[in-house]
């Protein structure tokens, strides 16, 4: 089948209804296909050298062809690595993960999920040429992806995505969102609940505020908008419809403490944190992690979340993807793996953040099956693979900074909650099997190290209790009030890619045809998803302009450095982490020229 | 329909995650079913060597019966065996029966599931079931 032709500027009067009846064909046009599109090499699997002990063979990318290749993930030198051969391309080998020891801690902990119970696709091609959902995916979505625009105001030297590279505008319709929110929300077994509005820039939507409204309206519980928040730095009373909308977190571009390390919005960062305190809406800073470039900096970032606990609920580092074809000693320079950065944050605050405080995602997927063995319904379940993602909770006690696992065993505490679990689906009473996980709770509590900012004792229970038992987001709200997240989520590129990774993904993104397409295929594979998909929906650059009047060069932002660095709030929020005296006006204004955002 | 043929596999693999465990697949019966629902005997299988189109076919069984993939299946070393049926004509559907024996640390379990294919242009998986389990 050809792909076809779409013209989306046609498209902009159709109702939701519209979109459902004609997305079939159009998904069935944009699939993948073989020959085409991708080969399949399912020949033996690679060998191993000497030094190097067997984990697991798996299947992978050939990162020049795409082509569907097996791959071995083996032990060396405390490493862990994948290596691959292409029949066309010859050997590829990368560090899938920087510690052996940790990889097998984390190995602990996989669970199975459910999947999809009707899946928008069947199983017709290969994985990972098949993404839409199929039969075969492991987990439900937990957090849906949604590209608002590609626009953006900001023209990073790095990215491919943006508008005016691409050559298109790519922007559904509020009510072409509706049709795709109402399939992610259709989903069975467990219908998706947690929306991302990412972008682009997504706050460059006129209409940004309704879409929010709209995710909420179709019963979404929990929407962030993924932003460089630039636009709130200087709207403060947009974080504020934001936040009244429905807007839960702010998923705010950070990438470091200092200019050299965040050009991308460091001078916006105090104004933004402003707008946000006044809107009261939490803010989860994202940095994306590289060697070299700013991973001597995550301890800072830490502190300077802690330091603003009022409005920054977590930091969520994300080790880089390393996108396109790179040689491979430019992949060494860059590369950072998951233990990798936590092994850098032990060092950077001193042990007081340890490599053993973080566990994987699925961790704590026994709340869940309590959960759905108390209620009988099934719930959202994070069977993400364990690889791909690490977390830990951190409270402030006075200057110092003490992770949850410090005074709660929490390996002991979530294996008693997964036994509890299966005695309460075998039919044990309930209010019994409450009053014992409120022991076990108490029983894994080391008292005497519990911060102060927690409170007294009771207290405690009650709060763990709310969380673990009544899945009461108010109360997940007010621990978020209390301490701060720490989340790792590595996402894969052609280099590490684990196809039984993307298989138990979590984290999708809803197409404009009406597919959930697990994250590292949608990103790493740009020319048979994203890119594709958006190209198809996009209307030429031109084109735009006519209708909409406007012109897309002047969504781009202009930074005026002198008035950002000295407004009180710049001062007040980096004192400490930047010296003021050392850096003039004029560099600041020559590192973010050399990023590429211009100054007024 | 003349000349149709229905693949059917046997194979053995370890399982990595969640856990450790060895899987095996034994092909108990392949029978046709006409349309009046009466019985027809397949003359016996040949063995023909796998292809790529196979392993999508031989997943798509393993999905269904399992919720296994081939990426789980490649986790470890697998051993696939692929026996083919001439269809008879007037066979209207099929019915595999494919006995799945896992074992881990300290537990053993085999289960007979019955899987039942429409036979039209082609030969599609129509259903799946499960008739018995037993647990050592």
């Amino acid at each position: 089948m050809t792909v076809i032709e779409l013209n989306y500027a046609e498209m902009l009067g159709y109702r939701a209804e519209d979109f459902e009846e004609v997305m079939p064909r159009v998904r069935e046009s944009l699939m993948p296909r073989p020959g085409r599109d991708y080969k399949v090499f399912l020949g033996p699997e690679p060998e191993l050298r000497e030094g190097e002990s067997l984990i697991e063979y798996t299947l992978s990318l050939c990162p020049q062809c795409l082509s569907l290749v097996r791959a071995v993930v083996f032990e060396r030198e405390g490493k862990v690595l994948i290596r691959k051969r292409c029949p066309d391309h010859g050997e590829f080998e990368e560090v899938y993960w920087g510690d052996a020891r940790l990889y097998r801690k984390f190995r602990r902990w996989q669970y199975d999920g459910r999947g999809v119970s009707e899946p928008v696709l069947s199983a017709s091609f290969f994985c990972p040429f098949n993404c839409g959902l199929c039969v075969r995916h492991k987990s439900h979505p937990s957090l849906v992806n949604l590209v608002a625009t590609n626009r953006c105001d900001l023209s990073c030297w790095y990215c491919f995505f943006f508008a005016e590279r691409a050559g298109y505008v790519y922007e559904p319709t509020l009510e072409h969102v509706r049709y795709m929110l109402k399939v992610a929300r259709s989903l069975r077994p467990v219908s998706a609940k947690a929306l991302q509005i990412t972008g682009g820039e997504p706050l460059l939507r006129d209409d940004i505020v309704d879409l929010v409204r709209l995710a909420k309206e179709e019963g979404f519980t929990h929407v962030q908008v993924n932003t460089d928040g630039i636009r709130l730095a200087f709207e403060p009373e947009l974080a504020t419809e934001l936040r009244e909308a429905g807007t839960n977190v702010l998923y705010l571009s950070f990438d470091g403490v200092r200019p050299s390390t965040n050009p991308k919005n460091h001078w916006e960062i105090p104004y933004i944190l402003e707008s946000c305190r006044r809107a009261r809406m939490g803010i989860v800073l994202v940095p994306t992690v590289i060697r070299g470039y700013n991973d001597h900096e995550l301890g800072d970032m830490i502190r300077f979340a802690l330091r603003h606990i009022d409005v920054v609920r977590g930091v969520n580092f994300q080790p880089v993807s390393i996108t396109g074809r790179v040689p491979r000693a430019e992949r060494e320079a860059l590369r950072i793996t998951i233990p990798d950065a936590i092994i850098k944050i032990e060092e950077q605050t001193e042990g007081q953040i340890s490599r053993d405080d973080w566990y994987p995602v699925p961790f704590v997927v026994p709340i869940s099956h309590f959960v759905e063995a108390m209620t009988r319904k099934p719930q959202v379940a994070f069977t993400t693979h364990f690889a791909c993602g690490a977390a830990t909770y951190v409270f402030k006690d006075g200057d110092r900074m003490v992770p949850i696992t410090r005074f709660i065993d929490v390996e002991r505490l979530f294996e008693r909650i997964e036994e509890l679990s299966q005695v309460l689906s075998r039919g044990a009473n309930k209010y019994v099997t409450l009053l014992r996980l409120l022991r076990a709770l108490d029983s894994c509590v080391d008292w005497s190290k519990v911060p102060s900012c927690l409170g007294g004792r009771g207290r405690v229970v009650r709060l763990l209790f709310n969380i673990f038992v009544r899945h009461n987001y108010e109360a997940l709200g007010e621990f978020h009030y209390k301490t701060l997240f720490l989340g790792m989520m590595h996402f894969m590129d052609l280099y590490n890619h684990d196809i039984s990774r993307v298989q138990r993904c979590c984290i999708h993104y809803i197409t404009p045809d009406g597919r959930l397409i697990p994250f590292c295929t949608f990103n790493v594979i740009p020319e048979l998803y994203r890119d594709r998909i958006q190209r198809a929906f996009g209307i030429p650059i031109r084109k735009w302009e006519e209708l909409t009047g406007k012109r897309l060069v002047d969504c781009k932002y202009r930074r005026n450095v002198r008035k950002l660095v000295e407004g009180d709030a710049y001062r007040r929020c980096y004192e400490g982490f930047v010296d003021f005296s050392a850096i003039s006006v004029e560099e600041h204004v020559a590192i973010s020229r050399k990023f590429g955002v211009p100054t007024s | 329909m003349a000349g149709l043929k229905f693949s059917s596999y046997e194979a053995q693999f370890e399982l990595t995650l969640p856990r450790r465990e060895e899987v095996r697949l034994r092909v108990v019966e392949v029978r046709g079913l006409s349309s009046e629902g009466r019985e027809v005997q397949l003359p016996p299988p040949s063995e023909a060597p796998v292809g790529i189109a196979d392993y999508l076919e031989f997943e798509n069984r393993l999905v269904k019966m399992l919720f296994l993939t081939l990426s789980d299946v490649f986790h470890g070393q697998l051993a696939i065996r692929k026996l083919v049926y001439d269809v008879p004509e007037g066979v209207l559907a099929l019915v595999e029966r494919v006995e799945v024996s896992r074992r881990s640390s300290g537990s053993e379990t085999a289960t007979l599931y019955e899987l039942k294919y429409r036979v039209g242009a082609g030969v599609e998986l129509a259903s799946v079931s499960e008739l018995s389990h037993t647990s050592t």
